[in-house]
Parts: structure tokens; sequence; C-alpha cells
């Protein structure tokens, strides 16, 4: 099947995490963008174009429940897949219900990414 | 003559017009009722030549009993020219001149420029009240209908006229009638007047005869006069009411006959004056007698009657008229004047008999000198009859020598008009000569004129020759006084200076006369003056005798103490008749006294002002005296201390023990001393220290006890000051474990406290010697115990140094040993120090290093759990890098072809990001490890960093904005890396939940470090809610806290730690928001 590769893009802080996950999502089929910062993806044209956002929770500046409720209330619903260092199972559970797709504690494996993103996909 | 009418209707128009006329000229006597004649001809003409349309009217009419003719002259606009008036004038003359119109006829005139036709006609039914002409210019005048109108107008105001005229006449027949009457009704009113007037006039004559009457009947009645009348012919007596009354007539009584006055004259007097009157009557002449009447009741009254008779014309007696003046009154007044006279004369013997029986001789003289009267004593004593002796007579009985004095007072006195006295000789009948005290008074009337000059004279001959022997025997006192070696003078009662005698007056070197002014001429001296002048004064007034002693000056200048002693004399009747003064010298005397004065003044000055208390006491232990030091002090007087009186002022505590010791010794007749308190005035005690000392005669009789209280206070609080700082140092070294020594540099003598004995272990009573201190010195510390003395020995430094020593039973005790060299004498260096046990002291200093190594990796361990969640994210970081660059790798090793060269990045990566989550697990590994510190020479900036990096994701998780501003080239500082990490991982820490609850600004964090002189200094500063700046030194107490969870025990730990280290931790409150937490410790190589 041929078509376009969807685009997803990841906002985090940690550079090794910007290096190694983009190269995962291409190998997956998709187009990836990296962010350091929400405000930096923010400014760029991907919030309109991205298909999907893989968004780190805890980062300097706005963090990663911030940038989701910015986007909602700019009417934009962007499937959202958080991702963490800090394994804490109520935040994940409070994510859900805020309505993002995934919750993912880091490590993460590329198994448990596509099934995610599959499911931010299919919903929409 | 007049056309006949041409047209009817005009004809009948013209009729009517006429008739209209007619009507109206028969409606005027209406008009005219009630006018005057000339007003209704006036109104008659006016009428008229308006109905007429006339030129001319000219009436005339003469009214009866009015001589002069009404007129009434009307022209129209033609005739009014001056040429037309004149020529109308004219023409009513003619009229005039003709005889009143007898018949009058029509006639033609040229008048002004017109030609007239003029229509004469009588006036009244004969035509006899005057005329009227009328003209006019018209040339068919008159015609028929004005004729007609005029005739009946002619007859109306004749009528008119008539009755006017005929209601005139009546109208003045009445008004004369009215002038008649008011005129008789005015002589009537006239008449009425003048007879009125009359009768007031004769009222009022009745009313003054009246008057009259009642005054004469009042004057009578004042005067007690009556009148009387006696009519011959009638035989008749009439009287006046006073009459009645003087002969008290009752109502009854017929008085008409003289008969009944007659009877009422007293019988014996009654034929007399029958006689009287008969005779008057016969010879008709006046009469005038007095009698007495008897009344009914039997009363006289005497009377003063007087008669006159009145002659008819052919001379014969008609009647008599009298008055009868009742005289009783004045007989009274007579009778009882002449009694009073009897009486005066009476008393004038009884007088004259006082006189002349007087035991002196007395006399009276006439204003002008000579004597009216002298009494009989007169001629007793001197033999001369008055006849001999009044006027000057009784000058030859006055002693010559005498007289001429006499007479020259006398002379005086009369011309004074005062009272006078003289003494005189009067010569006795057998021709001895005696004193007599003349006294002559003047006698004034009452205008104060001299009238007479009365006077006595008594014989003083006695008391005269008594005055002489006295006068004698004084004169012999003088002498005597005069001769006395003493000094003295008499004074008048008055204190007027008498006699002074001659050894008196030589002393002052004045005569008597100079001397009686003495109060001015400076005999006195001038402080002696005023009390010498009030003294006198006092005896002056009280004749108490005079006793004082005072300075008088000598002749040559020389002011001498005197005692001036006055005594009074006084005469029978015990007044004052003289004061004797006695003056004594007693100039030598009062020097001695002075002298001793001085003396004793001086020893009392001594006594007073010494800074003692002195005092004395009778054997009996009764103080009798107290110095001025001690009324001072105690507030007590003289006489309230005096026998037992002082004991009110000594403390009550000490009086049982004082009263007890004092009587002891007054047994015994030792001299004490002791210590007691004594109220002072104020209230307050001070201690004193008691003297007494006795006083023994030869035989040993104790004769008095004399005594000193000395205020002690100051020393005896100095003592108990000195007692209270031993106790306090004995006791401050006791509970310090620290003793003191006292060491000489030269001779190693050495003095040593209680305590210090008891820490060496020593028994306090053995003197310590500086050998049995060494024997004590831990054999280890030996070395330096004799260093530092030689250093004392050889620098004369300052000594503090830590020693131990080896304690008999084995043990070990630590001595803190400080000393200084306190002073040098005679090359002698003293040191003054301390030794303090301060074994207990390091063994808690050694227990708390302990603890507090303890406490340290207790708070590790409590940051343990924090951290554990921050070092699962440090780790899953690199762990998710490496799972992710795993995971990728394989896929592109799984495609076809595969990506060799993506792979091999992927796995170099993984390797890296392994390497990083290796060092994170060492690093950890190192700050929890519990070893011993270890100090090694570091850098700051990069212990520092490692921190950060453990902290930095949790910072991240707290959404801190980290910054870091690490200096250049700092040295290094020798430290324990471990720990000074903990101290910065803590402040970080601390700096980041500072700021958890801030929102509404940056949570910004600095990290800084930074050279600071000798230190180096890292500061950790945040932007949260900072702290209270008076709790800041409690923020690094151990569990002081501010946070809900924390422990409290971070900053105290890190402080240890950084004090540890030499440095030192504080905290500053920002500038802005937030606090600043910074240390500093010293570099490597700066000691400490």
């Amino acid at each position: 099947m041929i078509r376009t590769k969807l685009l997803v893009s990841l906002v985090d802080d940690d550079e090794s995490v910007r290096e190694s996950l983009p190269d995962l999502l291409k190998e997956l089929g998709f187009a990836a963008r990296a962010f350091s910062s929400a405000e930096e993806f923010l400014a760029s044209n991907s919030v309109t174009e991205t298909e999907c956002l893989i968004l780190d929770i805890a980062m300097p500046g706005m963090r990663g429940p911030e940038l989701h409720r910015e986007l909602r209330r700019r009417g934009l619903t962007i499937p959202i897949i958080f991702i963490t260092a800090h394994r804490d199972e109520s935040v994940q559970s409070r994510m859900l219900e805020d309505g993002a797709v995934e919750c993912l504690f880091k490590p993460f494996s590329d198994t448990a990414l596509l099934e995610a993103l599959n499911k931010a996909l299919s919903q929409q | 003559m007049q056309a006949p009418p041409s047209d009817p209707a005009l004809e009948i128009k013209r009729l009517q017009s006429c008739m209209n006329d007619l009507v109206s000229v028969l409606a005027l006597p209406v008009v005219w009722r009630g006018r005057e004649p000339a007003e209704i001809l006036s109104t008659f003409v006016d009428s008229l030549m308006a109905m007429l349309n006339l030129d001319f009217f000219y009436a005339r009419v003469t009214v009866e009993g009015d001589e002069r003719p009404i007129e009434a002259l009307r022209v129209g606009p033609t005739c009014l020219t001056s040429e037309a008036s004149d020529q109308t004038a004219q023409l009513i003359a003619e009229w005039l001149k003709e005889k009143q119109f007898e018949q009058p006829s029509p006639a033609r005139r040229q008048i002004g420029s017109r030609e007239i036709a003029f229509l004469p006609m009588r006036i009244g039914v004969e035509g006899e009240l005057g005329f009227v002409v009328i003209g006019s210019h018209r040339a068919s005048f008159p015609e028929q209908t004005e004729q007609l109108i005029m005739s009946v107008a002619s007859n109306q105001a004749a009528i008119g006229i008539q009755q006017a005229q005929r209601l005139n006449e009546e109208k003045r027949v009445s008004q004369e009638l009215d002038e008649r009457v008011a005129q008789r009704t005015a002589e009537l009113a006239a008449a009425n007047d003048v007879l009125r007037k009359e009768i007031a006039e004769r009222k009022e004559i009745e009313e003054r005869l009246r008057e009259s009457e009642a005054f004469l009947l009042d004057a009578q009645h004042l005067s007690h006069t009556g009148s009387w009348k006696h009519e011959l012919v009638s035989n008749k007596v009439i009287g006046t009411p006073e009459i009645e009354r003087i002969y008290e007539i009752t109502a009854q009584e017929d008085r008409s006959s003289p008969e009944f006055f007659f009877n009422r004259i007293h019988p014996d007097d009654r034929d007399r004056e029958r006689k009287v009157y008969s005779l008057a009557l016969n010879e008709k002449r006046d009469f005038e007698s007095d009698y007495r009447i008897v009344l009914p009741d039997g009363s006289i009254k005497h009377i003063h009657n007087i008669g006159r008779p009145r002659l008819n014309e052919e001379g014969e007696v008609v009647d008599f008229l009298g008055t009868a003046i009742d005289l009783t009154e004045q007989h009274k007044i007579q009778a009882d004047l002449q009694k009073a006279h009897a009486e005066i004369k009476r008393s004038e013997a009884k007088l004259w008999r006082v006189i002349d029986t007087i035991p002196i001789i007395a006399w009276c003289n006439l204003p002008d000198g000579p004597n009216e009267f002298l009494n009989k004593r007169w001629t007793e004593y001197t033999g001369m009859p008055f006849e001999e002796s009044h006027g000057w007579g009784w000058t030859v009985a006055m002693h010559p020598e005498d007289l001429q004095v006499l007479m020259k007072k006398w002379q005086a006195a009369m011309i004074t008009g005062q009272p006078n006295e003289v003494e005189g000789r009067f010569r006795r009948y057998d021709g001895v000569y005696r004193w007599f005290l003349i006294r002559t008074e003047p006698f004034r009337d009452e205008s104060g004129r001299i009238v007479r000059w009365f006077g006595t004279s008594t014989d003083i001959d006695e008391r005269k020759r008594a005055e002489e022997t006295l006068q004698d025997e004084e004169r012999g006192l003088r002498l005597i006084v005069d001769t006395i070696p003493g000094l003295v003078c008499t004074l008048k009662p008055n204190w007027e200076v008498e006699h002074i005698n001659q050894p008196l007056r030589g002393y002052f070197g004045m005569t008597t006369e100079e001397l009686t002014n003495w109060e001015f001429i400076g005999v006195v001296h001038p402080d002696d003056l005023d009390r010498v002048v009030a003294r006198c004064r006092h005896c002056t007034e009280t004749g108490e005798p005079y006793d004082i002693e005072h300075r008088c000056r000598r002749w040559d200048g020389v002011f001498r103490w005197f005692q001036i002693r006055a005594m009074p004399l006084h005469d029978d009747g015990n007044r004052i008749v003289r004061w004797y003064l006695l003056l004594t010298d007693i100039e030598d005397r009062k020097r001695a006294e002075e002298a001793v004065l001085a003396s004793e003044r001086n020893l009392s000055l001594i006594i007073n002002t010494m800074p003692v208390i002195a005092w004395s006491a009778r054997p009996d232990g009764n103080v009798d005296f107290f110095n001025q030091r001690w009324l001072d002090y105690t507030g007590l007087t003289q006489s309230e201390a005096h026998d037992w009186g002082w004991a009110t002022a000594f403390h009550p505590d000490d009086l049982g023990r004082v009263n007890d010791y004092w009587r002891s010794h007054i047994l015994s007749g030792e001299p004490g001393e002791m210590e007691t308190r004594i109220r002072k005035g104020d209230g307050s005690y001070r201690w004193f220290l008691v003297r007494g000392e006795v006083l023994r005669d030869e035989s040993g009789t104790i004769m008095k006890w004399y005594g000193t209280n000395t205020d002690i206070e100051d020393r005896k609080r100095a003592e108990e000051e000195l007692l209270r700082k031993e106790e306090f140092l004995a006791k401050a070294q006791s509970v310090s474990a620290t003793g003191s020594f006292a060491w000489c540099a030269e001779t190693d003598e050495i003095t040593i406290s209680d305590e210090a004995s008891r820490i060496f272990g020593f028994d306090p009573d053995v003197s310590v010697t500086s050998a049995m201190i060494a024997s004590r010195v831990h054999p280890d510390d030996m070395a330096l115990l004799t260093e530092r003395r030689a250093a004392a020995r050889n620098f004369s430094e300052a000594q503090d140094y830590e020693i131990r020593l080896l304690m008999p039973d084995g043990s070990v005790k630590y001595l803190q040993s400080t000393s200084d060299m306190v002073r040098e004498v005679n090359g002698r260096r003293e040191y003054i120090g301390a030794i303090q046990d301060v074994t207990q002291r390091r063994h808690i200093q050694e227990a708390l290093n302990k603890a507090q190594t303890e406490l340290a990796h207790v708070s590790r361990i409590m940051s343990l759990n924090a951290l554990a969640a921050s070092i699962a994210h440090e780790i899953n970081q690199p762990l998710s890098g490496i799972v992710t660059n795993a995971g990728t790798c394989l896929r592109m090793l799984n495609t076809n072809p595969p990506s060799i060269e993506g792979a091999r990045e992927t796995v170099r990566r993984t390797i890296r990001d392994a390497n990083r989550a290796s060092d994170v697990i060492t690093r950890l590994r190192s700050l929890f490890s519990r070893k011993e510190v270890s100090t090694e020479p570091v850098h700051i900036n990069e212990i520092a960093r490692e921190v950060l990096a453990l902290l930095l994701s949790e910072l991240q998780q707290n959404r801190v904005v980290l910054r870091s501003e690490f200096a250049d080239g700092l040295p290094r500082v020798k430290a324990d890396r471990v720990q000074i990490q903990q101290v910065i991982l803590n402040l970080l820490r601390n700096a980041s939940d500072a700021m958890s609850s801030v929102d509404d600004r940056p949570r910004q964090l600095l990290l800084k470090t930074e050279l600071d002189r000798e230190h180096v200094r890292v500061s950790v500063q945040d932007s949260g809610g900072g702290f209270d700046a008076t709790v800041a030194d409690r923020l690094f107490e151990s569990f002081y806290t501010t946070k809900p969870d924390g422990m409290g025990i971070g900053l105290s730990v890190s402080r240890s730690i950084i004090e540890a280290h030499g440095g030192r931790l504080w905290a500053t409150v920002n500038d802005g928001p937030g606090a600043t937490f910074a240390f500093s410790i010293p570099c490597e190589h700066t000691r400490y």
C-alpha cells in the first residue's frame, strides 16, 4: 500500500530520546519530527500537519500536559502519546482520563510504541 | 312791521317755536324761587336774550325798600365795539332822562355798523317796577310773537321779583326780631353775672368775718381773755364764750344779770369791786381792777378786769364794754418764782457758811483782779477784817519776797485766762509767815467770758519744810556720791541723767550736762547700744532692777567692759523717785572669761568637726554628751540622746548585744569596742565601730567614760563584698571545674586554689610545689610543660595550652591552662592563671562528633527515599535511549538490504547511553556509602557539577529553571568530596522545595561558585518565599524546619559539615523574592 507517510511529532528535552526515537519511527514507516520543547513545537507548522504527537511529560518550561491543554484550547485534536521516565501509575491513569491515547513509561519497547501509534491513528 | 307769513308750514313751525318759548318763560318762576331779585333779573335777561336771539337787552328794576335800582345789560356781538358801547351807554342815559318810559315806543338807532330796532317795555302790573329795552338788527323786529313772549316774560319777571321782594322783607323782619331777642338775652346774662359776683363777694366777706370771729374766739381762749357788755337800759350782761369758760358758767345758770358776776367774786373782794364799778359808772370813766372769783367747786381764779363806758349823743352812758382776763396761771408762776427765790437765798446762806467753815482760805476776785470776797478763814488767819482785805488790801499780809512773784503770775493768768498755781508766804495774825499753795481758777459765763476768779490758799508749810529737809539731805547724799571711789550716778524716774559722780565723770572725761545725752555721744559701745537702750526702756516702764554688762568708752577712747546695776528708790506711795546706778569695771574678768570661752569654743569645734562621733558618759554609764556629728547623724537632740536615749538610734537586732556588752564593761571598768549599726536621720543604718575608754582619778576611781563611734560602713561593705566575691569565685571555680594558680617564674613558687587542688587530686591543706604539679602531668606531655615554662620565663608571654594529667588511679584528665603575667616585682614575674578540667568536655566533644556522623548518615538515608525516584528517572533516561536504539538497530538489520550504517550508529548510541547509566550508578554509590571523613584537595566546580547532574531531573520535574555561574580558576579546597556534595545537594533541594508553591513567577535557581579572599564560596539563590530574617539563626538548629514534611536536620548537619571544614554556612534574604544560602571553606593552602 503506497501512500504519503503519516507525520508523527516528538517533543522531549532529552537528547538521546530525540536522537533515537525518530529513527525508530522512520523504520516503522512514519515521517518524524523532533522538538526539544513545547514552545518550539507550537511555533512550527507541525502543529497543523502532525497526525500524532509523542510528548514527554516533565520538561523545563511548558510541560507535556500543559501543551496538551493548549492544543485543545486551540481546537486541535491531535492524538497524544505521553512518555515519561518517572514511573508513576497515578500519573498514567490521570493522563488517560484527560484524553491521551496512551502513556508509556521509559524505557518502552518498539512494539509498545507501535501499538500506541496504531491506536492513535485508528482513532482518526 | 312784520310781513305776513308766506308759507303755512313755516308759519306753523314758527308758531310751535313760539309756544315752546312761552312754556319756557312760564317755567321761569319755578327756577327763581328763593332767589334774590338781582339774580332773578339776570336769569330773566339771559333767558330771553337767547330765546329771542336779541342783539341788545337792558333791564332796570327798582325794588321796594332799596333805593338803588337793579340793572342788567346784555349785548350781542354786533354791539361789542367800543363805539357801540359808548352809543349804548348814551342811549340808556337818554332813556333814563325820559320820564321812565311813561310811554315807551319802539325806535331805531344806529349802533356801531348796524341799525338796531329797540323795543322798550315796562315791568309790573302798572309798570311800577321798572322797564326793559330789547333790541335786534333784524328787520322784522319786533315780531308779534316776540312782543307776546316779551310781555309774558316781563310779567313773570315782575311777579318773580315782587315775590322775592316779599320774601326778603319777611326775612328782614324775622332777623330784626332775632337780634332784639339776642340783645335782651345778653343784657340779662350780664345782669345775672353782676348779681352772682356780688353774692360771691358777700359770701367771701361773710367767710372772712366768720374767720375773724373764730380767730377772735381762739385768741380769747388762748389768752384766757373774755369780752363782755353791760347794757344799762336793760341791765343785761352779754359775754363771749370765753367769759363763760372763765367763770365756768353752766348752761342752766342765768348769767344775764351783773349780780351773777358780782356773786362769783371772792367775798373779800366783792364789795371793793362793786365800789370800783359804781364809781366808774358815775364818773363815766374807764376802770381797771384785779379780783378773785370763787368757782362752784370752791377753787379760786384771779381775774383782771377792764371796762369802758359808751355814751350816746346826750352824753349818757348806754353801756359798758370790757374784757376779763384769767390771771390764775400767772399768779401761780409768780408764787413759784417767789418760792424759788427764797430757796436760793437759803442755799446761798448755807454756801457761805460752808465757805466760811472750810479749813482753807477761799476767795473770789473780780475779772480784772481786785478781790471781791474772802472767807472767814482769811480773817481768822491774818486777823485782818474783810473790809481791810478786799480789793488789794490783802497784799499787806503777803511776804514781800513772794508778792512780786505772785503778782507777776497773777497778771499773766489774767491775760491767758488759764488756771494757775503759785506758792507764797502769808503772815499770820501773830506775825509768823507760813507757806501757802495759792490756786486760782477762772469762772466763765455761757459766752466764755471770765466773770470771776475763784481761788483757794492752802497751808503747805509743813510739806515745804519737809522738802527743804529732803533737799538738804540730798545735797549731803550727792556729796557722798561724789566722794565715793565707785562710779555712780543717779537718774530721774524717767531715766534722765540727774547726777554723775566725779569718778564717773572722770572716766568719761565729760561733764554731767554732756553725759545727759549719753545715747548719742558714743560713750556706750555701738554694738551694745541697742541692747542697753531697750533694757533702759524696759526698766523705766516696769521698775525692775537694771543689771547689764556693756562696754563704756573711757576719756582716752578705749572701751572697757562694765557691769552696770541700777536700783530704783521708791517714795512712801511706792512711786519711783530716783534710780541709783553703779558701774563696775569688769574688763579684766571679761577678758578672762573670753579666753576661757575661746578655748572652749575651740575644743568644741574640734570635737564637733572630728570625723567621728564623740561622746562621754558618767561612771554609771549615762551618756552626758554627744558631739554635733552624732546629732547631725542621728537627727536626735542632745537631750533626746542623753542617758540611755541614744539606744533608740541603734539597730534593734544589735541593741541587746550592745546593752549587754556596755553594761558588762561599766561594771568591770574595762575599755571596750564593738561593731554595731546605728540609724541615720533618714532611717538608713550604717555600721559603726564603737570604742569606750575610761578616765580614772589618782585613786583609780572611774571619773568618766569617753568614747568614739567610727563609721565603718564602707569598710564593712568592702569586707562583705570581698567575702561574697571569694565565695562567688570559689563556687564559680567549683562549678566550672576551674582552678586558679599563681606562679613565680623566677622562684618556681606556686599557689593554687582549692578547686585546683581538687583537680590535681591534692589534699587542699597541703601546700603544693611545682614538682608536685609536674608529677601529675602525663608523661607524654612533660615536654610540653617544660617548653611552656621556659617560654614563660624567657618571653613573658601569655600562655594558653592543653595538657593531660595522668592521675594516680590511671585515669587521664585533660586540662586547659591559661595564664598571663600580672606583675613584675623586684625583677620577679608572677603569672596568674586558670586551669580548667576539660576532660568531660573532651568526652562530650568526642561523643558529639560521633553523633554528628551518625546524624549525617541518617540524613543521607532520609534523603534516599526522595532521591530514589530521581535516581530511577536518571537511569531510565539512558535506558530508554538504549532500548529504543536497540529496537531500531534490530529493525534496521532486519530490512532487506540491512541498513548496516544505521545499525552501527544506533549501536554506538546504545553504548554511550549505557555508559551514562553506569556513571549515574557510580555516583550514587559514592554518595550513599558510609565511610569516614577523608579530606583531599578537590575542585569545587567539579563537585558542584556532579551534584547538578544528579539533581537535574528532579529540578526539571519541579519546573525549576536552573542557572549556574562557576568561576574559572578557583583554587582547590581541602575537603571531603561526598560531604560537600551532600551540603550542595541539600541546599539545592531546599531551594527547589522553597519554590514549589511559586506559580506567578519563574522558579529560578542560581548555583554560583566564586573566590572570597582565602575562601571558596558556594551560593544557592532561589526565588521562593524566603524566610523571616528574625529566625535566620534558628534555621540551622536541629529539627527546626519550615517545611510541612521536613525533618529539620538538613541545614543543621550541613552547617556541622562546613564548620568541620573550617568554613561557615549562612543564609540571607534576597533583595528580590527568595533567599540565598551560602557556604565558604578555606582554600587548600590556607591555615586554619
